[in-house]
């Protein structure tokens, strides 16, 4: 297989609402930074994909109204309607095949056109969960329950864990949330469902995200700082809150390990620098950490509020933004920007930096991807 | 013109997908659901290889096998997990808030129902706490038959 390098990537500033833009219009708002920054055209784009969900939308084929903005007509472009850290998978694989030199991956959400709390429960079974009013606070909530009875934690950690995130995200201009909220502010915010609160939970955001890919002996055509795809690894777990222990994912757990084997990596904990996680919630921050092997199960907070060796959602994760299926772009354009940095101004020189970016599909992780990059 | 005088002017038109859809539970969710109105009984299916017990009946997730022995499983079971729902979404609740969602693993069961809780204060509810379910006394063969789980009474 070729190696495959991200040599290029833009992200919106993410906010509550940008209702001066359609969504094609928010798209073209990183397509366009990103050929400017690499002084492309759309002709140096041979395939594009991209990720987006109809029902945020509210159109069929969401992708047809992004043709355009994305250099598109007359190649091919596919969607897909996950998160976009999958939707990396299918451009790494067309770039890896050597059936095409570059690849466009781009995501959007634009979740303050739509009601996200009806688009949740329409994402739930139709027969055995959607009429029980699911969203996916509730299920968050469930998660977070039993993580905490599972490992005897007090409901006062999910507001410390949310209050570091915030601030990491008060530091990112990128970001929705940048107010730096304190953990009294979390833990004097609404309570959603019981024992998440307003602030211990992900902000509904518009914005968006491109990453321009291309094969190893055309990498250095666009940049002198490739980033490296090392490995990725990707796994399904089950629908119901009911059919899996929600304190844990196996899912994770084996997307991880795939990903890991994939870039040879043995010591992973040791080894990255830096990893970004997609957690709809604080209980999801630190249990998103144990599931990579970064620390022991049940553990994920004590980590996180100790000394670590790896930078751990740097910009602050998805409760700092999180703009529907863009955020797992987002995680891995963090990561390259933080490894791009990591090695200063010149090509790394010596030995790799390694980060890892994680997306999801499905409020309480049903559908997890791991990707591992290096300089 | 500024791009705050450029924002003011931006126009949205609202609008609403209205679209009824018909959804089959399926063989197998159909077969449950009958059990529910006819009989007020639970039902899981096992697996032939890993022998757990799914319900609602499904095919088994670890092994991949469908099961063929259908088992009465409940009606008491042991509270999982639980959310006490706060914010109204009137368009999908059909609860006033607040209402206790629980994830249920049914006696003989291997995996949990998600159900609702009711007759019980919040503050009594905890992991570990022994329910019922409380029928509807109209069913329709819909997981609505099930009003909600209860405490088990002593």
């Amino acid at each position: 297989m070729e190696p495959v390098a991200i040599v290029g990537w833009a992200q919106t500033v993410h906010e509550k609402s940008k209702p001066d833009l359609n969504y094609a219009e928010l798209v073209y708002e990183v397509v366009q930074p990103l050929m400017e920054s690499l002084s492309i055209s759309y002709s140096d784009i041979e395939t594009v994909v991209s990720a987006s969900s109809d029902f945020s939308d509210g159109r069929t084929i969401s992708n047809m109204a992004i043709q355009d903005v994305v250099g598109a007509p007359l190649k091919s472009e596919s969607k897909v309607s996950m998160d976009g850290a999958f939707a990396l998978v299918y451009g790494y694989a067309r770039v890896a095949s050597g059936a095409f030199k570059t690849a466009l991956v781009v995501a959007h959400g634009k979740l303050s056109e739509g009601e996200p709390r009806l688009i949740a429960n329409a994402a739930w079974d139709p027969i055995f969960l959607r009429p029980l009013g699911l969203d996916d606070h509730t299920a968050l909530g469930l998660q977070a329950r039993r993580y905490l009875d599972r490992h005897n934690l007090k409901e006062d950690l999910l507001s410390e864990i949310a209050a570091l995130s915030y601030a990491a995200s008060s530091q990112n201009a990128y970001a929705h949330r940048r107010e730096g909220y304190t953990r009294e502010m979390v833990c004097t915010s609404e309570l959603l469902a019981d024992p998440l609160r307003a602030l211990q939970v992900a902000p509904e955001s518009d914005g968006a995200c491109a990453i321009l890919l291309a094969s190893g002996e055309r990498a250095a055509q666009f940049t002198s700082k490739p980033i490296w795809l090392r490995g990725v690894g990707s796994c399904y777990d089950a629908h119901s809150p009911g059919q899996r222990d929600l304190a844990e994912s196996m899912a994770l757990r084996q997307a991880a390990r795939e990903a890991y084997g994939r870039a040879e990596m043995s010591h992973p904990a040791e080894e990255l620098a830096v990893a970004e996680v997609l957690d709809l919630s604080s209980c999801q921050t630190m249990l998103w950490a144990e599931e990579l092997g970064l620390c022991p199960s049940g553990r994920g907070g004590e980590w996180l509020l100790g000394q670590r060796s790896a930078s751990y959602n740097p910009s602050g994760g998805a409760l700092g933004a999180q703009p529907g299926f863009a955020t797992g772009l987002v995680r891995i354009t963090e990561v390259a920007q933080y490894l791009r940095n990591a090695a200063g101004g010149s090509s790394a020189p010596g030995r790799r930096v390694y980060g890892l970016a994680h997306g999801m599909t499905g409020c309480i992780g049903q559908a997890h991807c791991v990707w591992i990059l290096s300089t | 013109m500024s791009s705050e005088q450029e924002r003011s002017i931006a126009i949205t038109c609202p609008g609403q997908i209205k679209i009824p859809y018909t959804w089959p539970a399926g063989q197998a969710g159909s077969r449950f659901l009958v059990a529910l109105r006819d009989r007020m009984q639970l039902l899981g299916v096992r697996c032939p290889a890993c022998q757990k017990v799914w319900v609602p009946p499904i095919r088994c997730l670890t092994c991949h096998q469908i099961g063929t022995e259908w088992v009465q499983v409940g009606p008491q079971g042991t509270l999982e997990t639980w959310t006490i729902v706060r914010t109204s979404v009137p368009s999908i609740q059909v609860l006033p808030v607040p209402y206790a969602t629980g994830v249920i693993r049914l006696d003989g069961a291997d995996t949990g129902l998600v159900h609702f809780l009711g007759g019980v204060e919040f503050s009594k509810l905890f992991s570990g706490l022994r329910v019922e379910p409380v029928f509807n006394a109209q069913r329709r063969g819909h997981i609505l038959d099930i009003c909600y789980f209860q405490p088990v009474s002593t």
